[in-house]
């Protein structure tokens, strides 16, 4: 047992580029969730509409030669970040939103959750490889977030636990989630913030006091899906690569996890949740990898390749557990989250 | 008579589009019949598919009030039991050979193989539902749908595992092959999806019907109402879900068939069919059996027929977009009747 190694991928885990992934998809989800009570299981889609806003319109063929003739050759970047933040998401949450939003809460559930395994066909199909790249996706659309990084890329930061290009996305990261958060304080302290956690208590209190329900909820999906969209633009900067297979459930799950892990309902919950979730998989990983290796977990029970699979089962069981047992989070609080069924 | 108010303008523009839909199909079937009638054939037995799966999730549904995500991955499973004892001709889990395999001739040993498969199906549906859905009897909605999502992804990581990378057969008698009607060529496969379907729901409309059906109803209109007149809550949870893994097997199975794959493998790929399935779910309405056949037919037909005639009209998008016709139904369907087609309109709360 190495435990050196083990201690240096946990904390990799916990402070790691996933983590803030995840932190971001899982404020968005909060938002829908926690405060709204909105049930979104398609917090992939809003990823990956983060994702694919910034690398279509940098990389892919088609819309590439007319933006670059548009705009120039310098702003690309930009245009990208604000596909993929705002324009995406946004025309996604309208779409999700208005034939859904007024019905009970598992028909949001049920269509987002089709949307995401949608796209992900969608983004897959060998016809559409000039826009999204087919299954192979895209890259080389993140190399102008890269040309400012002031890191040495062959260097190792912070501990040697970061590589420079890691270390720049780790600190534009966390940076990101900070002012998010930060953000989503001020936003949910406010009236507007009250207005949704009352449709969350109870829907027709808040109508018969005139407020416009419909509305409220689709500003909180929207605003929701633009967070988590963030999130998918930054992993796909991270990852260098937009891919259909990046997004599938297990990620909405993951966000899910991560949320409730640290309290549905709490502005900071979902931060910590994402951060214990990897650095719990990290863990785990390298936990059975070791015990693998030296022989301690026997072969007939997981051999070395199947490690990988095993911590998201671990995970799926536990989050299953959770959810029986304490729905509302580890930190979270039974009172905030008196949610009945709607 | 319909008066133009906002409720109505979703259904005036269905109207108006299905005109002119209509006439153009009615073009085409004069035109070339066979391929008319081939495509015909080809829709409903996609919609039986599709039927198939949301007819198990609406049993689930109904009587649990759970929305089940992992429908996909016991499809895979189930089908993946059929694969075990045909393929690997050994029972699941198990070094013991298949007996059944070698009964008669070819297509009744594998016939009684994937009667076997059913039942497996089905005891995966009942530990399923006793170990995670029983305890959460009364809690929050979102916390059973979670627990769904978790249960797929364990599920699924069990069946891409055992598939790895390489499909694993289910030697169906009838493969890929089939037969030619006045010119149309029809997959035997097809056949035997819609004769599933039907006998299907006959057997679910006659099962409603029974003492244990009566109790179910009742459970789905009022649950502490049922348990006052002596229902075994419990046991009707259990029927629904083991029906529920059951009817998702079989879905399982067609789906590596024509006209969904041509494969006849399980691969990780399998389990999406009960995600393709969702529209008509939503569009027959999440409680109603008869909305799930009517919701599969619909948008399998609209499904196979935009592919077949509409793909010309539409080089921009190219071969793969009827993946997306579903879901652009399942919008339709929700601005028009948000509550299904057969389902509950209680459901609308705005």
């Amino acid at each position: 047992m190495d435990w050196g190694s083990i201690i240096e991928n946990t904390v990799r885990g916990l402070i790691g580029e996933q983590a803030i992934y995840f932190a971001l998809a899982a404020l968005g989800l909060n938002i829908h969730f926690g405060f709204t009570g909105l049930l979104n299981f398609g917090q992939a889609v809003f990823m990956a509409a983060g994702a694919y806003g910034l690398a279509m319109t940098v990389a892919s063929e088609e819309p590439h030669d007319l933006i670059l003739f548009t705009i120039g050759d310098g702003n690309g970047f930009w245009l990208g970040i604000f596909m993929g933040v705002i324009v995406f998401p946004v025309i996604l949450a309208l779409i999700l939103g208005i034939p859904t939003l007024r019905l009970r809460a598992d028909y949001l559930a049920m269509v987002t959750i089709a949307t995401a395994e949608i796209f992900r066909l969608v983004a897959r199909t060998p016809a559409l490889d000039d826009w999204t790249g087919s299954s192979d996706g895209l890259t080389g659309f993140a190399s102008t977030f890269y040309d400012w990084s002031p890191f040495e890329p062959r260097q190792r930061y912070f501990f040697n636990l970061f590589q420079g290009n890691q270390m720049w996305v780790f600190i534009i990261g966390w940076i990101t989630v900070a002012i998010v958060a930060f953000i989503l304080w001020l936003l949910i302290r406010s009236p507007w913030g009250r207005v949704l956690k009352a449709i969350r208590e109870d829907e027709d209190a808040a109508r018969s006091l005139g407020k416009n329900a419909y509305a409220y909820k689709m500003q909180a999906l929207i605003l929701g899906g633009v967070v988590g969209a963030i999130g998918g633009t930054l992993r796909a900067i991270g990852t260098q690569s937009a891919q259909p297979d990046n997004f599938i459930t297990d990620v909405t799950f993951f966000a899910w996890v991560a949320v409730i892990l640290g309290g549905a309902g709490k502005v900071f919950g979902p931060i910590i949740g994402s951060m214990l979730l990897w650095a719990t998989l990290a863990f785990a990983d390298t936990f059975l990898r070791e015990g693998v290796d030296a022989g301690w977990v026997p072969d007939w029970l997981i051999t070395g390749t199947q490690v990988g699979q095993v911590r998201f089962m671990l995970v799926g069981l536990g989050l299953v557990f959770l959810a029986w047992r304490r729905p509302q989070g580890i930190f979270g609080n039974k009172e905030e989250m008196a949610l009945d069924d709607r | 008579m319909i008066r133009l108010d906002r409720d109505n303008v979703p259904l005036l523009f269905l109207i108006g589009a299905l005109i002119p839909t209509t006439i153009f199909l009615v073009i085409q079937a004069v035109n070339d019949p066979a391929l008319f009638l081939e495509t015909l054939i080809k829709a409903l037995g996609l919609g039986a598919v599709y039927a198939l799966i949301a007819l198990g999730f609406v049993l689930i549904f109904k009587a649990t009030q759970t929305v089940n995500f992992a429908q996909g991955a016991l499809a895979a499973a189930g089908a993946l039991f059929v694969s075990f004892l045909v393929a690997d001709e050994h029972i699941p889990f198990t070094t013991v050979p298949n007996p059944l395999i070698n009964i008669g001739p070819e297509w009744l040993g594998w016939g009684l193989s994937v009667l076997v498969a059913l039942i497996f199906a089905a005891l995966l549906g009942l530990i399923i539902e006793r170990i995670t859905i029983r305890p959460m009897v009364g809690e929050p909605l979102f916390s059973v749908a979670v627990i769904t999502l978790g249960l797929e992804i364990v599920l699924r990581v069990f069946n891409n595992d055992t598939v790895k990378t390489e499909f694993r057969a289910l030697e169906i008698p009838w493969g890929n092959g089939g037969t030619t009607v006045g010119g149309a060529f029809i997959n035997y496969s097809v056949i035997a999806a819609l004769i599933t379907a039907v006998v299907a729901f006959v057997g679910v409309f006659f099962f409603y019907r029974s003492k244990t059906g009566i109790a179910m109803r009742a459970v789905a209109f009022d649950q502490e109402a049922a348990m006052a007149q002596g229902i075994n809550v419990g046991r009707v949870f259990a029927i629904a879900w083991a029906a529920g893994a059951v009817l998702a097997a079989i879905g399982g199975i067609f789906a590596t068939q024509p006209p969904v794959k041509q494969t006849g493998a399980v691969e990780p790929e399998t389990a999406n069919i009960a995600f393709r399935a969702l529209p008509a779910v939503i569009l027959g309405g999440l409680d109603s059996a008869t909305g799930a056949l009517l919701g599969g037919l619909i948008v399998g037909l609209a499904e196979i027929f935009a592919g077949q005639y509409a793909a010309g009209e539409s080089d921009w998008l190219g071969a793969g977009y009827p993946v997306i016709v579903p879901y652009i139904v399942m919008i339709i369907g929700l601005l028009v009747r948000p509550y299904g087609l057969f389902g509950t309109p209680e459901i609308r709360r705005v």
